[in-house]
């Protein structure tokens, strides 16, 4: 027995009641006008199974509506194939005063098919009773005078219920696809944890190399002074080497006919002026020289080459 | 509570999903960055190692002092070195000491604020003014 229905009061639903008492829970026991019963002696072992046969058993008795089945074992060992629609029940409820929310289990009159003999009175014309071993709605007026009834009670209350599966008319989600999808997303969430653990894990080793690559220099640590050093390294090195191309360049242009008479270099620009022979051999040559040093305004005339530019 | 448990469940699953993808996705973008970073950490700190080995100042005013004596000391005209900085002119250098005193300041670690050459005939005048 659940929480649901620990303390529930157990009502007999029958077409002739006026009222559903107010009550914040109840279970319920089915009367025959609320559904369909088959009685079918079946080798088969458990309810699962027999409740994948009772749509084909109770396939003549059930009209298109939607139908929900249930199957129980009654004394004598034989299966009872039930087929109802939770959808009229939950009506008839709602036009009593009840509601199918309030419901926590719920029975089939059949299932207590002991209690009804003597039968029960429903009203001043219907009594509820056992016709040909099966409980059913008996017009008042076949009982005799003489023959006594009982009041329904929770002694009828029998061992096993059953709980309402909500349709999707009612906006709820299907149970088996709620729980099927709940199920993949719950695999995916933790296939995607897990995968996020793995790379926080990676991430700690990232940031131990991180810490390693510093090394053991202090100084190199903070990401500020870090880029300041290597700004200031890299700007040196950077025009002392543009600097010193420079030079090289010039120097190849010099020989025993090409005289370097004047040189200016700053890390920021340079200028020079050569002698040079009019040879158009040794000018052509010069150019060729100067253009492969990357000189900049080479310029050859009257026996004098002329250059000047920045430095980069 | 127990009409909607089916939605709830769902929403439960939904929420252990997204937060399992958020989680996922923080995480390899933080690693992705911290390699980012480690790595050019690295290579900054290589590159730093690498220029102050190279423009190591480490025995650099033994070897700017010889600067004086690589060519005859006549040629000196002035020769100033104090702490980080030498100002200094050759006078009547010939070509070949000229090559040689460039070569050798070139190959210094200096860091070449000016240099001037001048010519005079067959000899050159060399001013250089250096800091490290």
């Amino acid at each position: 027995m659940s929480i649901w229905d620990a303390k529930a009061p157990l009502l007999l639903l029958h077409r002739s009641l006026k009222h559903v008492p107010d009550l914040p829970r109840y279970d319920l026991m089915l009367s025959p006008q609320f559904y369909v019963l088959k009685r079918e002696e079946l080798p088969v072992k458990y309810a699962f199974q027999a409740k994948k046969l009772a749509p084909s058993i109770l396939e003549d008795l059930v009209g298109d509506g939607p139908v929900t089945y249930e199957v129980f074992r009654d004394e004598e060992g034989l299966w009872n194939f039930v087929a109802f629609d939770p959808d009229a029940v939950g009506h008839f409820l709602a036009s009593r005063g009840g509601s199918l929310d309030r419901v926590g289990r719920f029975y089939f009159a059949e299932q207590a098919r002991d209690h009804f003999e003597p039968p029960v009175v429903l009203s001043t014309s219907e009594v509820l009773g056992v016709v040909n071993g099966t409980v059913t709605v008996i017009p008042a007026k076949l009982l005799s005078d003489s023959r006594t009834t009982v009041s329904f009670d929770e002694a009828f209350r029998p061992e096993q219920g059953f709980a309402f599966k909500r349709s999707r008319k009612k906006g709820a989600l299907d149970g088996r696809v709620s729980m099927a999808a709940a199920a993949v997303l719950l695999v995916l969430g933790l296939a995607y944890a897990a995968e996020g653990f793995r790379y926080q894990r990676a991430l700690q080793q990232a940031k131990v190399s991180l810490e390693n690559a510093m090394g053991s220099d202090p100084t190199l640590r903070g990401s500020y002074a870090r880029d300041a050093i290597h700004k200031k390294y890299r700007a040196v090195d950077t025009t002392q080497r543009a600097v010193r191309e420079r030079l090289k360049a010039l120097g190849r242009l010099t020989s025993k006919v090409t005289k370097l008479d004047r040189l200016t270099i700053t890390p920021e620009k340079y200028q020079a002026v050569m002698s040079v022979p009019d040879d158009p051999k040794i000018v052509r040559s010069l150019e060729e020289l100067a253009k492969n040093g990357h000189l900049e305004g080479v310029k050859i005339a009257s026996g004098k080459l002329e250059t000047a530019g920045g430095t980069p | 509570m127990r009409r909607y448990q089916n939605e709830w469940i769902l929403l439960i699953a939904f929420l252990v999903f997204v937060g399992g993808v958020a989680y996922r996705y923080t995480m390899q973008s933080r690693l992705e960055r911290t390699v980012a970073q480690a790595s050019t950490t690295r290579q900054q700190i290589q590159d730093i190692q690498t220029l102050k080995k190279v423009w190591s100042t480490q025995g650099l005013k033994e070897k700017v002092a010889q600067l004086r004596s690589i060519v005859p000391a006549g040629n000196v005209q002035s020769f100033l070195q104090k702490k980080q900085e030498l100002n200094a002119e050759w006078r009547s250098l010939n070509g070949q000491q000229l090559n040689t005193l460039t070569t050798r300041i070139a190959s210094l670690p200096l860091q070449l604020q000016e240099m001037t050459i001048e010519r005079d005939g067959e000899n050159y005048t060399v001013r250089c003014r250096c800091t490290w």
